[in-house]
Order: structure tokens, then C-alpha cells, then sequence
């Protein structure tokens, strides 16, 4: 079972399009499928802006994983195969199959540590592939896929070149190395180096996050730190550039040579704006340091949506606009990864852009 | 209080720019219950509230935010910080604000949202981890009982004794009398089977000998299907559509209560009758969902001089809505089980009729009052006497308390007048075994126009009458109807604000109950409007919040007026005892004359037949 | 024509009614459409209650926000 995420940088992005075109190809091709979601998305109107949202059409056989009190809001037929006992605002998660076929709400797990549980209670069922559709901007369950596809767009960021900017920082972060190191259990929140033999040192705190802190781990590393000795920093799973930032600026003269280990490029991007982490990774590079990562995702490919609400003060309520169609990807040509508006590409080239046979 | 393993410790997060009020309130519930709290500051930055929550290790986060554009985007964000930290799998984070669905706690990442609405009870019982029992905190109603604490016994020995008198008389003199609609009650009342009736069996014997007691228009129903110029046959798509809108509606029917002070402060009825029996049910579902206890069913005054009552299910573009069997049928049908229904039968041609209508159609309460009916409704006196007799016999048989209502007032009688006529109905009610109510009007009325009692305030005369009442008999009191009548003009803030006011003072004299206007009493344009409706509902509601077990306080004036009231009642009351009979009291203007403008009416002059 | 009828209005237009409606959010749609059908743009809903039977709504059109070109003022400013 390949796992694929399907992930948006703002509500209206195109996520659900998205989805809805793998879907497509995907009983095209008879793939058997299992499809949840990271909380709540399919919904008729989009609660921020009341715009009606498109819901997930699903065919016979597909294998679902959704809060039970959206199976009656469902048009299709769902058996329910199993309660996962994973609590949530919309009721258990349970694991279903479509009996016939229709419309479908999908509420999944929203926590990362109940993604991995409804992951293997759908392995049960044999699917090919199993998609995890995004909510909203919702990021950090998605360390729990086999590969991430990224939907941004004009509601993200209505100008193309900034755009285009935020989405190559994006894209750096998913290609940083994966940092290959197992010495003494390899932990998160842990210094390691080596001199004449391993030294560890566990950080208080397993986040990272305000200036003090990255002073702490700057006094942590620093002392009885002897010249030239080898070594990495495992940062736990929240850090943020400003903690980073005041790291270095204490230490980046004693430790050159070493590696920064990020937990995922997920995470890490959930420590500032893109924009930010771009610079982070940047001014680690600069000051000969190595930035990687503990695990990787692949970034399978970027899908664009000209799409954008604009608030009317006026009137107080959201118009549907478009940016001209093209704009976007035309910008993002040299991003190393497929960037398309799914609407014009079409289902066929998402499926062999992103998931390929 | 839980206990030490019990305790959760909770952290609040205001995440507003400023602190919101309903996460203090919160608060105080948790602690009340034996939590540990921690409130942070307003407005700290997303990651400083991830530190926070990764060095206390709280068992719950609650967060407070009001949704706006780009709010969704940073509590998902937030969501997904505390993921990447690692608290999800250690503590539960719960959203509440305004315009929060569980649906968009879910969207957001959070394990549950709590949109406005939600009771501290509700958040406590969250997370403590108990199933919050929504029934439980529920606003519970069952139909009150207006007359349960009262024994009818006399507090004024003299005036009881006259009340006594009289209404021997009165029993004395109706004995061998009969009427055609007291000919139509019993026919009512034996012949006409409500569950034959209910599966379309119609009774020949019935129809035939009912036909036969009525006027030429009711005949003309029986007789060829005919039914009254005024009206119109709802079609069976119409009742279609009325079926299906009552059961969506009542599915979606929560009680509402407009009293603060459950047991202290009286119920409230609505009058509806908008002429049409659809529209009423509508009006009757708005008014419960907005609190109103009980619901005044008003016909047209034509039906009060008209022999009989014909059947279907009928429309009218005029006031009041027609009485037939469908149509209280069908209205009984729209009510919530809670809610107290009245069926007026005070005043007319069919009054002991209406009574057994009433009965066999499930209402819970009637209307009668002789002197109001003969004096300033078109009656004749001597007719309503013999019909009214019958009919408290029949509300007693049918176990429906009356209300006395005193509207000859709004003809310009004075108070006292009109409460010897309402209490001598009352003492025949008590000796036939039934339950009368009071009801005094708390109005502008004309004779305090003249005479100047509500130049100062509207409260001492009020007050007073409440006072006499209550100096005389040990009865419920349900002053109407509607109360403020009078005081109300076309603007719907001054409209609202009389009615609100004139309830806390009924409710400030622990009455039973009230029955208020709309916002639309003095707009004679056309039909009530349900939001008008609503206007006063509100108004109400918050005059009793306002007011709670506090009392609105009259001047030494009212105990003035109230002992004057009661002195005159007897004086009155002594001039109808040593009247021939009672019907020629109404007759001769002891209990109102044609100066005060009441006037012995003529319906169903000369129909009475010897038995 | 419209436009000459509101332009003695002083701010806003106030609509108070009882909408029909299953809940609290079809009402706001509901009351917000009205109002669009009605031509108004700069609407806004300034209360609303929903119970069983439907919302109790007071629904709002700015004609004139503070600082506009109030037509009653240039309206006298022409009769002079």
C-alpha cells in the first residue's frame, strides 16, 4: 500500500480537485483504493468563506476511513467494515467500504500518531494505494505518507512571483539529504560528538522554539567542546528559525562541519514561513554547516489552482476569482519537480506526473 | 468536587486579542469542580503557547478564537505545531468561539469544538471525559396546572355570602330552561363519537338533528356542503403540505422557557387566530420555540352570533379562526405536548358547545364569563345565563378550567362592576365543581381614562385590582388579555416594552399567569406578523430576567384603591342580590349600564325553550 | 428610480422578519439573499435567533456608510 498526501499551503488550493482527479484515474485503471483524510474536508460549503466546495464521488469496492457521523451525510452506501476507536469532534473513525456508489464525506484522524493506526487497520483491506486528502492547511500528519503532492495556488498567494519564491523554498526543504547516522539510538532532542569517544547530551525541552532555548542548546554544545571534534544536532520535531537562528549565532564558529538534523521536512516547515526556513537552510549552508533530514518525503509534484476568494468589504462576503490561466506554473517551470493546474493537465497527467505507472 | 486522581489540569488560551468572557466563565466552572487551571495572557504568539503546553503538561488545552478571514488557516497551523511537537497523542485540544462547528474542529485538528451556546456544564463534562447529557441541561416543560394551589374558599365572609346567594339564583332560575345550544351541546356530548369521526364516520342521527338547531348558514353545511361565504376549504394538497411542515418542524422543536424564575413567575399564553387554521399552527410553533406556555385560540366574532358550527377544514382572510372540528383538530395536532391550550367559548351563541368541543379535542383550558358575554359581547343576558350555567357544568364534566375574563371593562365598566359579574361566575363555578380563573385586565381602560388612576403610574391600579381579587377568594389569577391593553401604540420598541413591563409587574404580584399581545396589538392594518410576536416574547423574557424574585413596587395608592374595590364589589354584589334575578340585574345596569357603556346584547334574544 | 426612493434614506435599511428555515445558517443565507434579490449589495445581517420553526432575522443594507456621498444632502443642496 503506497501512501499518498495530498497537501495544501491554504484552504482553496485545490486539494479536493486533486484528489478527485487521482480518484478518477484511479478506477480508470480498476486500482483498488482506500481513501481518509486528515480531519474534515468534502464539505458543501467551505465554512471560512461560504463557497460551495466540490465533495469526493466514490465508486464501488473503494475502502474508506471517516468519522461515522459522516456516513449519513453521505450519498453513497458505506458498509462499515470496523470502529477504529479513534475519537474525534465527528464521532469514532470508522473503516468502511463503498456498497454503492455516491457522494462521500471524509472526516479521518487529524493527529499524526492516529494516521499510523488507521494506516494499518486499512493495510488489513489490501488497497494499492491510499489516499490522505488535507484539510485546510493541515501539514504535520503528513510525515505519515510515502510521498506528498503539494496544492498551492492563487488563495495561498495571490502574486505569481512571490508564489513561485514560496514554493522553491517548499521544494528545498523536501530535498535536503536524509541524514544517515543510527550512533547510540540516534533520538530526537540529542547532541552528539565526538572526540577521543561519543559524547551525549539530551536538550530539556523536546521542542525548540524560543530564542532562550536556542541559547540553551548554544551553551549545551559550546562547552568543554574541544577544537575540530565531529558531531550532529538531532532537533526534536518543533523548532523555529528565530531558536536556530540564536544557535548559531553562538556556536557556528565551533562547530563547523557538523550536520543539523531536522526531523522531517514537514516539520521543518512548520517552523516559520517558507520564506524563513528557505534562509534558515541557507545561513546553515553558508556558515559550513550540513542541513538534513531524518526522514524524508518525497515531493511528488505541485498542482496549481488560479483560483482565489476575494473579500468584497462591501458586501462582506467572498466573490470566486481567477488569475489568468497559466500565470502560475509558468513561473515555476525550474523547480526539479512537475508543477500544473490539475483543471487543465487533466487527471491522466497528474496520475503519471505524480504516481507514474 | 473530583477527586485528586480526578483532577485534570487544564490550559486556557485566549488566543483573541483580548480576553473573552465565555473562557473565564469556563474557567470558574472547572475550578468550582475541582480542576487545575492555568489561564494564559491574550494574544501569545502561536509557538510561546506550544512552549507553555509542553512544559505544564495539561491534561486539556482549550483554546478560545473567533473565527475570521485567515483565523482557520493559523489554528490549523497551531494544530499542526503541537502535532509536530509531540503533544497530540499527550493532551486533548479543544476550540471554542463563536461560529465553531465540530465539523471545523475537526478540520482545524482539534479533538472538539464548542460553538455559542455551549453550557460551562458541557465543556466540564468534556473533560472530565463524562458523556455530556444534553437532555439532562435541557430546558425541561410539562403543561402547568393553573388552578393546583387554590381551595376557592372565600376570604370575605360577606362578600361570599352574597356570591352564595346569587348564584343560587341564578341555578334556580336556569332550572327548567334549555336553549338550541344547549340542545347542540348534549347532542355534542352524546352523539358525536371524536374517534368514528377521526376514521371520516359520519353519525346520520347526528348530523340530522344538529342540522335542524342551527342557523340557515350552518344548516346549508349539513345539508349541501356548503360552507360559510367567509371561508374556504383548505384543499388535501394544502393539508399535505401542513403535514409536512409540522413534522419537520416539530422534529426540530427544542422547549424554550421565558420565565428566570421557574416557579415564581407566571405563564405566558399567546393569542392566535389569524384566520387561518395553517398559519396559526405556524404562529403557535414560533411562539413555543420562542417560550411562550400556552397558546388562545380566537375565532371570529361572527361564530359567536351564528346557531351552530359547521365542519371542515377552513380558511379566512378576517381576525380570528373559524371553530370546527378539523380546525381544532388540526391545531391540537401542531402542539408540543407541553404547551397549554385554551379555546375561548366566553361569549357567543355556542358557548356550551365550544366547552364540549373543546373537551373532546384535547384543549386544556376554556373561557366563560356571563356578564362580559351578555354586556358587552351581543348576547342575551338571559340566554348566556341558561347557556353559560350548562356550559361550566361541561368544562367541569370535561375537566378544563375557565378563565373569567372581564373585557366589559374595555366598554368603559369600571373595574369593580366587571369583577362582581366575573366573580359571580366564579362562585357558580365553584358550586358546579369546576375551576374557574380570574382574570382581571391589566389595561388603559376607559374608566381610568376618566377618572385619572393611571395618571401617576400604570402599577397602583393594577396592583389594586391583583390585591382586591385576593382579599376576596382563594383563586388563581390570570390577568389579560392582552396585559398593557391599551398602553401599547404601533411602534414596536414602545409595544414590546409596555407588554415587558406590564408582565414583570403581574409576575412581580405572583400571578398565575399572563396573556400578552404582539407588537402589532395596536396596528389595526391587518394580521399579526410572527417576528412581532417574537418581539414580546423577548421582551418578556428579559423583563423576567431582569426582574427575577424582585418586585416592582406600588405606591400606598394601590391598597387605597383595592380595599375601595372590595368595598364596592360588595356594594354591587348586594344590589344584584336584592335584584328579581340576575338576568335582570344585567338588564337593569347593575353590573354595567348603557352610561358606561355596556349594553345587553340581542343574539339569541327569545330562544329560550322551557325544558 | 429606486436610487431616487433610497436616496432620502439616512444610513440603512433595516429588514425585521421571520425566515422559514431548518437552521441557523440557512437563515443568514437565506436573509442575505433577500436582501441581494432586493438589489442591496452593502448587506449585513445584525441579528438573528434560529429556533425550531425558523430564525428570527433583522437584516441590514448600508445605502449611505459614513463618509459617502449621502444623496440627501446633495438632493436640498439642488433644491436651493
Amino acid at each position: 500500500m503506497k501512501v499518498i498526501g495530498i497537501a495544501g499551503t491554504a484552504k482553496n488550493t485545490g486539494k479536493t480537485t486533486t484528489t478527485a482527479a487521482l480518484l478518477q484515474e484511479g478506477y480508470r485503471r480498476h486500482r483498488k483504493m482506500a481513501i481518509t483524510s486528515i480531519g474534515y474536508d468534502g464539505e458543501e460549503l467551505d465554512n471560512v468563506t461560504g463557497l460551495p466546495k466540490p465533495r469526493l464521488w466514490l465508486e464501488k469496492g473503494t475502502i474508506v476511513a471517516t468519522a461515522r457521523k459522516c456516513l449519513a451525510l453521505s450519498s453513497a452506501d458505506i458498509q462499515v467494515l470496523e470502529d477504529s476507536s479513534i475519537k474525534t469532534a465527528l464521532g469514532t473513525i470508522v473503516i468502511g467500504k463503498v456498497a454503492t456508489e455516491g457522494l462521500v464525506v471524509i472526516a479521518g484522524p487529524n493527529k499524526a500518531f492516529e494516521l499510523v493506526r488507521v494506516k494499518k487497520l486499512l493495510e488489513k483491506y489490501k488497497p494499492n494505494l491510499l489516499f490522505v486528502d488535507g484539510a485546510l492547511n493541515r501539514m504535520a500528519p503528513m510525515i505519515e505518507t510515502d510521498g506528498l503532492i503539494l496544492a498551492t495556488g492563487a488563495a495561498r498567494q495571490i502574486d505569481p512571483a512571490l508564489l513561485a519564491l514560496e514554493t522553491s523554498e517548499i521544494s528545498t526543504a523536501f530535498r535536503l539529504p536524509l541524514a544517515y547516522f543510527s550512533k547510540l539510538g540516534n533520538q530526537p532532542g540529542f547532541v552528539y560528538w565526538q572526540d577521543n569517544h561519543w559524547h551525549v547530551k539530551p536538550l530539556a525541552q523536546n521542542l525548540l522554539i524560543t530564542s532562550a532555548e536556542g541559547e540553551e542548546l548554544a551553551e549545551l554544545v559550546s562547552s568543554n567542546l574541544k577544537e575540530g571534534t565531529k558531531g550532529y544536532i538531532n532537533l526534536p520535531g518543533l523548532v523555529t528559525t528565530k531558536a536556530i537562528d540564536k544557535f548559531l549565532e553562538k556556536t557556528a564558529d565551533q562547530i563547523k562541519g557538523w550536520s543539523i538534523h531536522f526531523r522531517d521536512p514537514v516539520s521543518l516547515l512548520l517552523s516559520s514561513s517558507p520564506r524563513e526556513v528557505g534562509q534558515m537552510i541557507e545561513m546553515i549552508q553558508e556558515k559550513g554547516l550540513k542541513a538534513k533530514v531524518r526522514r524524508k518525503i518525497p515531493l511528488l509534484a505541485v498542482t496549481v489552482n488560479p483560483f482565489f476568494p476575494e473579500y468584497d468589504a462591501g458586501a462582506q462576503l467572498y466573490r470566486s476569482r481567477f488569475l489568468p490561466k497559466g500565470l502560475l506554473e509558468s513561473r515555476m517551470y525550474k523547480l526539479p519537480l512537475p508543477v500544473f493546474d490539475v483543471k487543465r493537465k487533466g487527471a491522466l497527467y497528474l496520475w503519471r506526473k505524480s504516481i507514474g505507472f | 468536587m473530583v477527586t485528586c486522581l480526578e483532577r485534570r489540569k487544564i490550559l486556557l488560551v485566549p488566543l483573541d486579542p483580548v480576553h473573552d468572557i465565555g473562557l473565564k466563565m469556563i474557567r470558574r466552572g472547572l475550578d468550582k469542580a475541582g480542576h487545575k487551571t492555568l489561564l494564559l495572557p491574550p494574544d501569545l504568539p502561536s509557538e510561546e503557547i506550544i512552549s507553555m503546553m509542553s512544559k505544564e503538561q495539561p491534561d486539556q488545552v482549550l483554546i478560545s478564537r473567533t473565527l475570521g478571514y485567515g483565523v482557520a488557516e493559523l489554528l490549523a497551523r497551531f494544530a499542526d505545531l503541537a502535532d509536530a511537537a509531540g503533544l497530540r497523542d499527550k493532551m486533548g485540544l479543544v476550540i471554542g468561539g463563536m461560529a465553531i462547528r465540530p465539523e471545523l474542529a475537526a478540520e482545524l485538528g482539534f479533538d472538539a469544538g464548542f460553538g455559542p451556546g455551549t453550557s460551562v456544564e458541557e465543556v466540564v463534562a468534556y473533560v472530565e471525559g463524562r458523556p455530556y447529557q444534553r437532555d439532562a441541561n435541557k430546558v425541561k416543560k410539562t403543561k402547568a396546572d393553573l388552578t393546583a394551589n387554590y381551595t376557592y374558599q372565600y376570604r370575605h365572609n360577606a362578600i361570599g355570602e352574597l356570591l352564595d346567594r346569587i348564584a343560587d339564583g341564578i341555578l334556580g332560575w336556569v332550572q327548567g330552561k334549555t336553549s338550541p345550544a344547549i340542545q347542540r351541546s348534549r347532542l355534542r356530548d352524546n352523539l358525536w363519537d371524536i374517534e368514528q369521526w377521526r376514521l371520516g364516520n359520519i353519525n346520520k342521527d347526528f348530523t340530522e338533528a344538529y342540522s335542524a338547531l342551527c342557523d340557515p348558514i350552518a344548516e346549508a353545511y349539513y345539508r349541501s356542503g356548503e360552507v360559510h361565504p367567509k371561508t374556504r376549504q383548505l384543499r388535501a394538497e394544502e393539508i399535505e403540505r401542513l403535514e409536512a411542515y409540522l413534522t419537520d418542524t416539530k422534529s426540530r422543536m427544542e422547549p424554550a422557557k421565558v420565565q428566570h424564575w421557574e416557579e415564581g413567575q407566571p405563564k405566558v399564553f399567546i393569542q392566535y387566530g389569524t384566520g387561518c387554521p395553517f398559519m396559526d399552527i405556524a404562529h403557535i410553533k414560533l411562539s413555543e420555540a420562542w417560550g411562550a406556555d400556552g397558546v388562545v385560540h380566537f375565532d371570529p366574532s361572527w361564530g359567536a352570533r351564528t346557531e351552530g358550527f359547521i365542519g371542515d377544514f377552513l380558511t379566512h382572510q378576517e381576525d380570528g379562526s373559524v371553530i370546527t372540528p378539523e380546525n381544532l383538530s388540526w391545531t391540537k395536532a401542531g402542539l408540543e405536548e407541553y404547551t397549554l391550550w385554551q379555546v375561548r367559548a366566553h361569549r357567543g351563541l355556542n358557548t356550551p358547545e365550544t366547552v364540549v368541543l373543546a373537551g373532546k379535542l384535547g384543549a386544556d383550558l376554556t373561557k366563560i364569563n356571563i356578564a362580559y358575554g351578555s354586556l358587552a359581547a351581543g348576547t342575551d343576558p338571559a340566554r348566556l345565563t341558561v347557556d353559560g350555567v350548562e356550559s361550566i357544568k361541561m368544562a367541569a364534566k370535561y375537566n378544563l378550567p375557565f378563565d373569567v375574563v372581564t373585557n366589559e371593562e374595555l366598554a368603559g365598566v369600571p373595574a369593580h362592576k366587571a369583577f362582581a359579574g366575573m366573580l359571580i361566575v366564579a362562585a357558580l363555578g365553584r358550586k358546579l365543581g369546576g375551576r374557574p380563573i380570574l382574570q382581571p385586565l391589566f389595561c388603559y381602560s376607559p374608566e381610568v381614562m376618566i377618572s385619572g388612576q393611571m395618571e401617576q403610574n400604570y402599577i397602583d391600579f393594577n396592583a389594586a385590582k391583583i390585591k382586591a381579587l385576593r382579599k376576596i377568594m382563594d383563586a388563581p389569577i390570570w390577568p389579560g388579555a392582552p396585559i398593557g391593553f391599551l398602553t401599547q401604540t404601533e411602534d414596536r420598541v414602545q409595544s414590546s416594552m409596555t407588554t415587558s413591563l406590564h408582565a414583570a409587574l403581574a409576575a412581580s404580584l405572583r400571578v398565575d399567569a399572563i396573556s400578552i399581545a404582539s407588537s402589532d396589538e395596536a396596528y389595526s392594518g391587518g394580521p399579526i406578523v410572527a417576528a412581532s410576536r417574537l418581539d414580546t416574547l423577548t421582551a418578556v423574557k428579559e423583563g423576567f430576567r431582569f426582574f427575577g424574585e424582585g418586585r416592582v413596587e406600588a405606591t400606598s395608592m394601590a391598597d387605597r384603591w383595592a380595599d375601595e374595590m372590595v368595598q364596592n364589589i360588595e356594594k354591587v354584589l348586594k344590589d344584584v342580590a336584592d335584584a328579581p334575578s340576575f338576568v335582570d340585574a344585567l338588564y337593569n345596569g347593575i353590573l354595567g349600564s348603557k352610561e358606561e357603556g355596556a349594553y345587553p346584547g340581542r343574539g339569541g334574544r327569545d330562544t329560550i325553550q322551557v325544558e | 428610480m429606486t436610487e431616487a426612493m433610497l436616496s432620502h434614506v439616512m444610513d440603512a435599511l433595516d429588514v425585521e422578519t421571520f425566515l422559514v428555515c431548518s437552521s441557523e445558517n440557512e437563515g443568514k443565507d437565506r436573509a442575505i439573499g433577500l436582501m441581494r434579490s432586493l438589489g442591496f449589495q452593502d448587506v449585513d445581517i445584525v441579528y438573528i435567533h434560529y429556533a425550531g420553526p425558523g430564525a428570527r432575522v433583522r437584516v441590514r443594507a448600508y445605502i449611505y456608510r459614513p463618509g459617502d456621498n449621502y444623496a440627501w444632502v446633495t438632493a436640498q443642496e439642488s433644491r436651493q
